[in-house]
């Protein structure tokens, strides 16, 4: 149980930096969003993979949007009191204590299958409590065409979803509530 | 609460039982839960905080900052420089370098579990604080932040020799409605709050001339916190992020921005 909670913690951390690795590459285009159709309907988990898209939104403003909500993705385990906080300052993510697995591989296999869909679940739910708030709908998508669209690439990845928002609703079902 | 949320939060308990022991100096006189039954005496020195738990759905705890001065902050920024140089070359880019601080505490919880008087669903807590400012920061669970208020909160001011009065904590799932006309606009979310990490609405209900205050608390020394809008801030050390309830006269949102209802301006973004 431990061991899981520990690999659990962990996860928290598999994206936290992702924010920060911006990258030297030229902005995507409009010709860069990938077709966003999902053949079949194959949907992924309406609760985690979703596009967002605001009616009358200007690219800019939906770029700044999506940055602003950006910056809430880095993630550490939780914070214990009493303790100090820096107001005002930056804090980096407070890496999960790490202890022996008596688990084994059984163990690494297990984390290595939960660590994906409960690190973006809590990715999601930031993304989702800090744009929905701002006016953006949301619609189903794959995981596949979300991936492609949330890199380690932030940059890129805002960029993306800012043509997405400001374009054309998608071709999916919208997602109320 | 569905049981594998409680799986979840057992295992969040679990992960800060696992967490190298790191005692804070300081932390008692910083910080003190009344104790059931303690006789209460308002030094003219001390702060006192009085919170109102509803817990019909659990019993959290209340995360609080106090905002630290100059000289702590300084005291901060010194003893963080020393460690990074220290570390030498494990320590990595400075931005990422993580530093537990040992030093003066102003990360605090109420703690609904020990409460001062239970009446019903409502557990009284008192605190003895430093005098000061302060910022309603989130909630959590034995002792680990659950969920900021990153999106938007309160703060207020704790004068010494006064107990502070900031009303009654209430929450709710926030995936779901509430019968609370308080967590309007934070409840009835949708699955989306109810993923691995359920989601709590949380509001802050200003104290009423009907609430009560514990036996023995003289009504003199008692005064309502006057709060004011806090806009976002980040905070990477928390499961979820969410953001305080509106309330009426104080805190209100526009497209997510952050509204000083009282000055009817947006709140300057930390």
């Amino acid at each position: 149980m431990r061991s899981w909670c520990i690999w659990a913690g962990l996860a928290l951390l598999s994206g936290g930096l992702a924010p920060a690795a911006a990258q030297a590459r030229p902005s995507p285009t409009a010709t860069d969003v990938p077709d966003l159709a999902v053949p079949g309907g194959h949907y992924g988990d309406a609760r985690k993979y979703f596009l967002l898209h605001k009616p009358g939104v200007t690219v800019e403003q939906a770029e700044a949007d999506l940055s602003f909500c950006w910056r809430f993705l880095a993630r550490g385990v939780g914070r214990s009191s009493p303790g100090f906080i820096p107001w005002g300052k930056t804090d980096a993510p407070h890496p999960a204590p790490v202890v022996a697995n008596s688990y084994g591989l059984i163990g690494m296999g297990i984390a290595a299958i939960i660590d994906g869909p409960i690190d973006r679940s809590l990715r999601q739910s930031r993304i989702f409590r800090c744009m929905v708030p701002r006016g953006y709908d949301r619609y189903r998508t794959s995981e596949d065409i979300w991936k492609m669209l949330n890199s380690s690439d932030a940059a890129r990845s805002i960029h993306l979803q800012a043509l997405i928002a400001a374009g054309p609703p998608p071709p999916t079902p919208i997602i109320r509530p | 609460m569905t049981v594998r949320s409680l799986f979840l939060i057992a295992c969040l308990a679990l992960s800060a039982m696992a967490a190298p022991v790191r005692a804070q100096p300081g932390a008692a006189a910083e910080f003190r839960q009344i104790r059931a039954g303690e006789a209460l005496q308002i030094r003219p020195d001390r702060a006192y905080l009085l919170l109102r738990f509803d817990t019909s759905l659990a019993k959290f705890q209340a995360d609080i900052l106090r905002v630290p001065d100059r000289t702590e902050m300084e005291a901060y920024e010194a003893a963080k420089r020393a460690a990074y140089v220290a570390a030498g070359a494990k320590a990595g880019p400075p931005e990422s370098f993580v530093f537990y601080y040992q030093g003066r505490p102003n990360f605090f919880a109420l703690s609904a579990n020990k409460p001062l008087v239970s009446a019903g669903q409502v557990a009284t807590v008192i605190a003895e604080v430093t005098p000061g400012d302060y910022v309603l920061y989130g909630e959590g669970f034995g002792g680990s932040l659950y969920e900021c208020f990153c999106l938007g909160t309160v703060g207020f001011t704790a004068p010494a020799g006064q107990v502070t009065d900031l009303g009654t904590m209430i929450f709710g799932r926030a995936s779901e409605p509430s019968a609370f006309p308080e967590l309007a606009g934070e409840v009835d979310l949708g699955p989306s709050a109810a993923m691995d990490w359920r989601l709590f609405a949380v509001a802050l209900r200003p104290p009423r001339t009907s609430d009560a205050l514990p036996g023995g608390l003289d009504p003199a020394k008692v005064a309502p916190a006057r709060l004011h809008a806090v806009s976002q801030f980040v905070e990477p050390n928390t499961v979820l992020i969410n953001r305080l309830a509106a309330i009426p006269g104080v805190l209100a949102y526009d497209k997510g921005r952050v509204i000083d209802v009282a000055t009817g301006t947006e709140a300057v973004v930390n």
